[in-house]
């Protein structure tokens, strides 16, 4: 039978790639990388803050209400750099994959469009929370919660959508049964272990911006510093403790012959088929194993030192894991569609400009922090 | 060519995109001229050493911080979001070609927001100076916004030496990005931004209150952000307006000298609108808040707002249907198809042509006409029009009264609407002259109807369901068969 009848994936437009695959490969890692770690704050940080208000209601002055107020004011900041930098994965993901990607968003282009809205409305309810908690009073936390809860339904879409793409035999009887949008992908075995994945993930990532507050106010209020590690340590070591049952549950429910690329048990020890990504599971348990136990040390002692090893091993189990979410596309799509197939003309030029302007932003935004570090430190 | 259609009823899915790019743009150009208008009267408060503008400044900038980094941005995302939606073969171009563009767009952006949180969270914390040269450092990038955006947006009408006239590609990235109209369009957004960020600071500015000199000043001064527009915005329109294509140029003259005799066509009615909407702001700030600052109220102000936004709803629409039928000029028309396909999808056939046409049309029968007609409508036509109703170019309204002899014919001629025949005549001195005329009247405004023969009688035989005559048969044969179906039975035994 004709394959397009059965996958009506579209192609790519008949003009090169502007750069090489590898190279676009990477900017998706990275620049999912360098989202992910805000979004997770800005995700689950309304939800952390909320709690931390309603907690220390009765007591102004309490670490509580301090450390709700503090992270419920950064907020906005986080989530401006996670939609700022959602751009660059989203861009190279399209470019790359197109192809699929459209296809799905189109399937469910009413939720997938609805993500602009929730985004305002739980952007504002943040703003609303920062300055109008002195009129809302004690019910200025549900506006925390509220933006987290409607951040949540985004990522649920974006699950959906990611997952979607990866399987196009999906796709016609969906078009055929409605075109107007209205689906999800709610018949997909990986979806909620998935979503629930990532958002237990968040809510560490928000432990990790708890402690990194800690870090800042060592020198300023040593007591204070030490209670947000503990609690930052805490949260990060209880969540992935929980994520030792819902890893494996996500990582079971993926195909058989994705979940051999990473991890075979008929492999000599258990190594997958794929060697890149075999070293790369392994080299993720054992990052987690070195965090768990920095933290455990962050949690118990209060140790700068521990919540640091702890902090930097966290941070590079997310970007080994940033590849890993990768490669599970890579390996689930790969004999529909090979990015690597298609012609490359380097617009040398431009692809020089932009690896500069990329670098010049590193380092301008150094410079900006440092300013704005000062100025809070002149006052 | 390559994605199923998102259906949208009753506006079509081209007015998700129209809607959010012109509430982005209303916006986002607020975000950059309100970046010159921030360090200049930063500027300003700085050499007069006057608090009570530092206040004023800080007062609009909490405006400024709510409106453009959230509705701002997200909406500015929203646009992509909304063409891959409804436009994905186009977004797909823009990606592919620009895509070192766009991420060189991404690291503008990003500084731009962290250079503007910076300002807002530093004010009254850092030396005013410093301060003062932050608010210029925020424009410097944000202008950078502007001329990567710009070029990608130009080159999607005037592409320069990108293409040849068949729609093939013969130049380089660069050619499409520096195209003509690259530096018209600069200065005539630029123009329109510092425009916006005085018809915004006259808003923040009318709330001011117990300050009477101050908000009379700070009215007359921000009205006076409108005269870079008002002196040499005419002639960057006019260099702007030679840099089209000649078929554009053509569609626009034609329906502007129509308009004595009451013949707008769509386009002239735009612009039209436009030119109104911009002299009636321009007359409303003079006679306002320039020369009256003391009756200016925020009443005012709002209306002025709304006026502002007519203009810009009424600029990006001209700008949009200039470039019909194509999305990318001379390159893909609006429903995804190339100009240099034309010929291979006329002789391999539609359904051939098309993945999701092709899996789609195997799941019917060969017989049903109507339905392989069905999915040429929607593949070729959904783009811009609504099928039935009174939604968006519904086609059961332009169809009208239509039998299928006419829409047939339509067809017919619709397949050559990209054809241009050429005559040589003789001029008096005997020089050879070429002049070349649409073979169609659709020309320019709609992309051909492509396909083998039995596969445009298909599109036809589904139109023709659409027209009043058509519905009203179906009607009449649905009315008939409950007729029947209800009808007693009776059964009558011989013997």
């Amino acid at each position: 039978m004709d394959p397009i009848t059965l996958y009506p994936i579209g192609a790519y437009q008949p003009m090169p790639f502007p750069a090489p695959v590898w190279l676009m490969e990477t900017l998706l890692v990275v620049g999912f990388f360098i989202h992910a770690i805000p979004m997770n704050v800005a995700l689950m940080g309304g939800i952390t803050s909320a709690i931390l208000l309603f907690q220390g209601k009765n007591k102004p002055e309490s670490y509580q209400q301090r450390a709700g107020k503090q992270i419920a004011a950064s907020l906005p900041l986080f989530t401006t750099a996670a939609i700022t930098n959602g751009i660059v994965p989203l861009l190279f993901l399209q470019i790359l994959y197109g192809p699929l990607t459209y296809t799905s968003s189109i399937l469910m282009a009413v939720p997938w469009l609805s993500v602009l809205f929730l985004l305002v409305i739980g952007y504002y309810g943040l703003y609303i929370f920062n300055y109008g908690q002195n009129k809302l009073g004690e019910k200025s936390p549900w506006f925390l919660l509220g933006s987290s809860v409607l951040f949540m339904v985004i990522a649920f879409f974006f699950s959906n959508n990611m997952t979607l793409m990866l399987t196009p035999e999906k796709f016609l009887p969906m078009y055929q049964a409605s075109p107007s949008g209205m689906h999800l992908n709610l018949s997909e075995p990986t979806l909620i272990p998935r979503f629930v994945h990532f958002v237990l993930a968040a809510v560490a990532v928000t432990g990790l911006a708890i402690g990194s507050f800690g870090l800042y106010f060592k020198k300023k209020d040593d007591g204070y510093a030490t209670w947000l590690i503990k609690t930052g340590a805490g949260l990060f070591l209880g969540i992935t403790l929980l994520q030792t049952i819902v890893g494996p549950w996500f990582l079971f429910t993926l195909p058989g012959p994705v979940q051999q690329q990473f991890f075979d048990v008929n492999g000599a020890g258990f190594m997958g088929l794929n060697k890149m990504a075999s070293h790369l599971f392994r080299t993720s348990l054992g990052l987690d194993v070195i965090a768990l136990i920095a933290m455990a040390i962050a949690y118990v002692k209060g140790s700068s030192k521990a919540f640091i090893t702890g902090l930097v091993s966290a941070l590079l189990l997310i970007g080994a894991m940033s590849e890993m979410r990768h490669l599970v596309r890579v390996f689930s799509i790969s004999n529909i569609l090979d990015p690597n197939t298609h012609a490359v003309q380097p617009q040398t030029e431009i692809l020089i400009i932009f690896l500069v302007l990329f670098v010049a932003l590193i380092l301008y935004l150094g410079w900006l922090a440092k300013i704005v570090h000062k100025a809070y430190q002149n006052k | 060519m390559s994605y199923p259609v998102w259906e949208v009823p009753n506006i079509g899915n081209g007015w998700i995109i129209g809607l959010i790019a012109i509430f982005h743009v209303f916006i986002s150009h607020f975000a950059i001229g309100g970046g010159a208008f921030l360090a200049l009267t930063e500027t300003l408060a700085y050499k007069k050493n006057d608090d009570r503008i530092y206040d004023y400044i800080k007062k609009h900038s909490k405006f400024f911080l709510l409106l453009t980094t959230v509705l701002g941005a997200v909406s500015g995302v929203g646009i992509w979001w909304a063409i891959g939606l409804a436009n994905p073969s186009g977004a797909s171009v823009l990606i592919q070609n620009f895509g070192l563009f766009w991420g060189a767009e991404w690291t503008f952006f990003a500084a731009e927001l962290a250079t503007f949180l910076a300002y807002y969270y530093t004010m009254g914390k850092m030396d005013k100076k410093n301060h003062c040269v932050l608010a210029w450092i925020y424009f410097g990038i944000s202008f950078g916004t502007l001329f990567v955006i710009n070029g990608i947006l130009t080159g999607m009408l005037t592409n320069g030496g990108w293409l040849n006239a068949q729609g093939n590609i013969v130049g380089t990235v660069y050619d499409s990005f520096f195209n003509p109209a690259f530096w018209p369009a600069l200065a005539i957004r630029l123009f329109i931004m510092f425009a916006l960020a005085g018809i915004y600071a006259l808003l923040t500015a009318s709330t001011i209150k117990g300050q009477d000199d101050l908000k009379q000043y700070l009215l007359r001064y921000s009205a006076k952000w409108m005269l870079p527009g008002l002196i040499a915005g005419p002639l960057f329109v006019v260099w702007y307006m030679f840099t089209l294509p000649p078929a554009t140029q053509q569609v626009i003259v034609s329906g502007l000298s129509s308009l004595g005799e009451g013949n707008f066509s769509m386009m002239a009615k735009v612009i039209f609108l436009c030119i109104v909407f911009a002299t009636g702001l321009i007359g409303m700030v003079i006679v306002g808040p320039f020369l009256n600052p003391k009756g200016f109220n925020t009443t005012f102000a709002l209306m002025l707002l709304a006026s502002g936004f007519g203009f810009m709803f009424t600029e990006e629409w001209s700008r949009e249907m200039m470039r019909k039928p194509y999305v990318i000029y001379n390159y893909m028309y609006s429903n995804g198809l190339r100009k240099n396909q034309i010929a291979q999808v006329n002789a391999d056939g539609f359904f051939k042509s098309n993945a999701w046409a092709r899996a789609e049309g195997a799941t019917l029968a060969k017989e049903d006409t109507v339905g392989h007609g069905k999915l040429m409508f929607r593949y070729q036509c959904m783009s811009c029009h609504t099928a039935t109703g009174n939604g968006y170019r519904s086609m059961a309204r332009l169809l009208g009264e239509r039998d299928e002899n006419a829409i047939a014919n339509l067809i017919t001629l619709m397949k050559d609407n990209h054809v241009i025949l050429s005559e040589e005549s003789k001029d008096e001195k005997g020089n050879t002259v070429i002049t070349t005329k649409a073979k169609t009247p659709y020309n320019g405004y709609m992309p051909p109807v492509v396909g083998h023969q039995d596969e445009l009688d298909a599109l036809s035989k589904y139109l023709v369901t659409l027209s009043k005559k058509g519905m009203e048969a179906g009607a009449e044969k649905a009315e008939a068969q409950m007729a029947t179906e209800s009808a007693p039975q009776s059964t009558t035994t011989k013997s």
